[in-house]
């Protein structure tokens, strides 16, 4: 149509506003959809930490703090479990196994976790998931170390590597236990939750390393080589918090009851189920403001569209003035400019996608160390689609303010125009 | 064969049929007392541990044993085999076991609000575990109140020291509105 080759020549005419348009849209296309996928990774990934487990137990402490710390390694315990305690509860005859977890160390930013061998058969994460070796095995000799995908990649293990744990969560090198050092025997395979950015010892390699150490430093004169401490008994005499997991999940609530009722040490037992919903809800808020706060600049970037349109019609007056001639109807220099709207609109949709799949790319990895957080790239969501169908709508809608305006004025100026 | 014969009995049959097979699908609206066999009443064994504890103190170790025979009776309790396999619509409180912070694929079903806080917890035929299948469902507030409809179950656990559960695989969950 002789219309349409019109309008594009008038678009090419006006090209650089009409660059900048399709950017400022693009630009809050790629926030409104960046800030979507980082929400419902984030959701989901953070759900996704822990399945199958019937209860955590830890010290008594608040059912949401035992949660962070245990599974997502966020602040610390406030006391320990006893091992005997530990051995009592994990003999309750409803307890089908359990994982016990022993926190505190780290190493070169990544937290130790002391643990048995239970914790590469049992722990879940994504409904189904298991822990997968992407390389060597799990830990058989007391000073044996597996690795969490991220350890490995971002300080390059390999198997074979040895590595020295330090005391406490931040290894400033001041504290290390270097006299016993660890050797890498298994990286896994990427889970896309704390489990990558952890360094997974045994108990009774933990036990060794603080043979010599009182109150947080090693004690003087008093060095426990570690050959000596092979030989050693390495029974840990408290751990932080252990998983549970029951027969049947109906037993759960019976199964908690017994643990906070437990008269021997104050202990906590929570269904990680419910504590994760309570702690999603509480975040919601900040998630559903993140989303307004997009939904503004969407909002910011079509006004900008709707500015240009509007500013640039006096300067077209006489462009629509020739279309009259040529024969077109005040409607159609009404759909024109609808159109063009619609036009620079998906052109910015279509630009700022583009950019969003870039930009993940470039900086998923950034994102994973930083945030801890893997996006996955895969097509967009339905949700997202939607998403987008509104950008569209609104600009379309947006577009009419100008269109009457310039309906309005082809209908006065007919063909002549007296600017 | 004469076509009008036929036809006469095709309808016949559907009509006979039908309300059977429809039956079939309908789910049995069952409370939450349907779970608990005839004779089997809780509230026996609550009296006599309330008798037995109302002469003693909080922490005295007989009381204690007192609500150790009452917690073990009702993680033990019995559940009623006949309802097996039938399909049902139960309404009660929501407790996420498995989800992704939006919608839920696993959860257990209690009859009031806060089960898991509340001394003692009911009895194991007052707990059912609900597996949404392939259709989680998207809950808005921690222990909303639903409606499950599906196949009812019981399960034995792994343990031959435990008794049964009640398990409803769920073709359809809706937020309960009383």
């Amino acid at each position: 149509m002789a219309i349409l080759a019109l309008a594009g020549k008038s678009l090419l005419n006006r090209r650089v506003t009409a660059v900048l348009l399709i950017l400022s849209i693009a630009l809050s296309v790629v926030l409104l959809l960046g800030v979507e996928r980082l929400r419902t990774q984030a959701r989901a990934g953070f759900a996704n930490t822990i399945s199958g487990t019937d209860l955590i137990v830890g010290a008594r402490t608040g059912a949401t703090a035992l949660l962070l710390h245990s599974v997502f390694r966020i602040g610390y315990a406030t006391n320990n479990v006893s091992w005997t305690s530990y051995q009592e509860l994990a003999r309750h005859p409803r307890v089908r196994w359990t994982i016990p977890l022993s926190l505190g160390d780290s190493h070169r930013g990544f937290a130790v976790l002391g643990t048995t061998a239970d914790y590469f058969r049992h722990y879940r994460y994504a409904r189904v998931r298991g822990l997968e070796l992407e390389a060597g095995a799990i830990f058989d000799d007391v000073y044996d170390a597996v690795v969490g995908a991220d350890v490995a990649r971002e300080l390059g293990y390999r198997v074979g590597q040895p590595i020295v744990v330090a005391h406490g969560a931040v290894d400033a090198g001041v504290s290390r236990h270097d006299d016993k050092p660890f050797r890498v025997v298994g990286i896994l395979g990427k889970t896309g939750t704390p489990v990558d950015r952890t360094v997974h010892v045994s108990l009774a390699g933990l036990e060794a390393i603080h043979l010599d150490w009182q109150s947080g430093m090693r004690a003087p004169g008093a060095a426990v080589s570690a050959e000596e401490a092979r030989r050693r008994d390495l029974t840990p005499s408290s751990i932080t918090a252990f998983l549970v997991g029951l027969d049947s999940r109906t037993a759960v609530f019976h199964v908690q009851r017994f643990v906070n009722d437990y008269r021997k040490e104050p202990l906590l037992a929570i269904l990680p189920g419910v504590v994760l919903q309570e702690l999603w809800e509480a975040i919601g808020v900040a998630e559903q403001a993140l989303l307004g706060v997009s939904a503004l600049v969407a909002l910011v970037g079509l006004f900008g569209m709707v500015t240009a349109l509007l500013t640039g019609l006096n300067e077209r007056r006489r462009e629509m003035a020739v279309l009259r001639s040529v024969g077109a109807r005040p409607r159609h220099v009404l759909a024109l400019v609808v159109g063009e709207a619609a036009a620079l609109a998906a052109a910015g949709i279509a630009v700022g996608v583009g950019l969003l799949y870039l930009a993940l790319f470039v900086a998923r990895g950034l994102i994973q160390t930083r945030l801890g957080l893997w996006i996955e790239i895969g097509f967009p969501s339905a949700h997202e689609w939607l998403l987008l169908a509104a950008v569209l709508l609104a600009s379309i809608v947006a577009g009419l303010w100008p269109a009457l305006r310039a309906y309005r004025y082809s209908l006065t100026d007919g063909m002549t125009v007296h600017v | 064969m004469n076509p009008r014969a036929v036809a006469l009995v095709l309808v016949a049959a559907i009509w006979l049929g039908a309300p059977g097979a429809l039956a079939q699908e309908r789910p049995e609206v069952i409370d939450w007392k349907h779970l608990v066999p005839a004779g089997y009443d809780p509230s026996d064994l609550v009296r006599k541990y309330q008798k037995e504890v109302s002469r003693l103190r909080d922490d005295d170790p007989r009381a204690e044993k007192a609500a150790e025979r009452l917690r073990k009776a009702w993680e033990n309790a019995p559940v009623v085999q006949s309802l097996s396999n039938k399909t049902v619509k139960l309404s009660g409180f929501l407790v996420t076991l498995e989800g992704d912070g939006k919608a839920v694929s696993e959860f257990l079903l209690v009859p009031y609000f806060g089960a898991c806080i509340h001394v003692p917890p009911p009895p194991s035929n007052q707990v059912v575990l609900v597996r949404t299948g392939s259709r989680p469902f998207k809950v808005t507030e921690v222990f909303d109140m639903v409606s499950v409809t599906g196949r009812l179950r019981t399960e034995r656990s792994s343990s031959e020291l435990a008794s049964a559960s009640y398990v409803i695989e769920a073709t359809h969950v809706e937020t309960h509105k009383p």
